[in-house]
């Protein structure tokens, strides 16, 4: 995770990305995480401390639900998908992100300026 | 506590889980945190170390880049115990079950009781009971619908769902037994009489409601899970 953000910036970010990732199809959460860091180009990293509890988090809102798939090679994951009330959450987190980070851009022109 | 000990030979599945459930029972959480946890835990931390072998690194530098993952074992253990209580005061099973249920067997109930009104109402008129137990068990694959839907839109299960949707049929069920219990004490009846009963107050209302269910007990999202690599 960017260690340089406040908790509640970073968990608002780790909330969206995991959304964001889970919208696309159901993953298990190795691969929630490694999907996350490819698609940040590594700026965003959830490692095991920082993943679970945010995806117990999530499925306590019911804004996922989890269940345990075999997978081809044998192994059991426990495999997350986006609940309808998750994606209904999406959209307005996106577009409070994206509000929030026009707001930075802005306040960064003025300061360059 | 970190067994140091696992670092220079091959770990399996089964010795990650026994290295969590060994990492969290030392934090002593009571009640410990379940064993469902230790596995999903577990199997990420198999997954770390493998993908670190894969690169070629060696049995050492695989294990301790797995073991970074958890950082500090009693801050894990805390969190995810506080997240699965946090902004949940209801258990899931409530949420997803028990609340879509009940709900929708109250207002099938109330339904249900117009209706019994309106037939009072209506008595003596040709079709009388017609006009009602249609519209009546019409209104069953409504409410079949409301529950499953309810329960599918705060995460349930596909079965959660089904029982949610098919909820007030208890309520027939009961008092089906209850007309067996008086009939048994009071007076005789033939046993048709119960199957019948069994078939227009049990069966067909459950048919009703279980029919409605179906348009909400698939996933919206049911895609594949990629495998591990």
């Amino acid at each position: 995770m960017i260690a340089t953000l406040p908790p509640k910036m970073k968990r608002g970010s780790a909330e969206l990305a995991i959304l964001a990732v889970l919208a696309e199809c159901p993953l298990h959460g190795y691969e929630i995480a490694r999907r996350i860091e490819a698609q940040t180009g590594g700026v965003l990293r959830l490692t095991l401390a920082s993943l679970y509890p945010m995806l117990y988090r999530l499925e306590a809102r019911g804004w996922i639900a989890g269940k345990w798939q075999t997978q081809a090679n044998g192994r059991s994951r426990r495999a997350y998908r986006l609940t309808t009330a998750g994606r209904k959450k999406l959209a307005p987190l996106r577009a409070e992100w994206r509000l929030f980070f026009k707001a930075l851009d802005r306040l960064a022109g003025v300061a360059d300026a | 506590m970190h067994d140091r000990g696992n670092a220079g030979s091959r770990m399996t599945e089964a010795n990650w889980r026994s290295y969590v459930r060994t990492n969290l029972a030392s934090q002593r959480l009571v009640p410990p945190l379940s064993e469902e946890v230790i596995e999903e835990l577990a199997a990420h931390l198999h997954d770390v170390y493998q993908d670190a072998l894969r690169l070629g690194l060696s049995l050492e530098i695989a294990f301790a880049r797995a073991n970074r993952e958890a950082a500090d074992w009693r801050r894990l253990a805390k969190s995810i115990r506080h997240a699965r209580k946090e902004e949940d005061p209801m258990s899931h099973d409530a949420k997803t079950l028990w609340v879509p249920g009940v709900s929708t067997l109250v207002i099938a109930s109330l339904f249900g009781m117009t209706m019994t009104r309106l037939l009072v109402v209506l008595w003596g008129q040709p079709r009388a009971t017609l006009l009602v137990a249609g519209p009546w068990l019409c209104s069953y694959f409504v409410f079949g619908a409301l529950g499953a839907f309810w329960s599918r839109r705060v995460g349930g299960a596909r079965w959660k769902r089904f029982l949610s949707g098919t909820f007030p049929a208890t309520l027939h069920l009961a008092t089906f037994l209850a007309i067996v219990v008086s009939a048994v004490i009071s007076e005789t009846r033939p046993l048709a009489f119960f199957a019948r009963v069994f078939v227009f107050w049990v069966i067909i209302p459950a048919a009703a409601l279980a029919l409605g269910t179906l348009p909400f007990l698939r996933n919206p999202a049911a895609k594949a899970v990629p495998a591990a690599s």
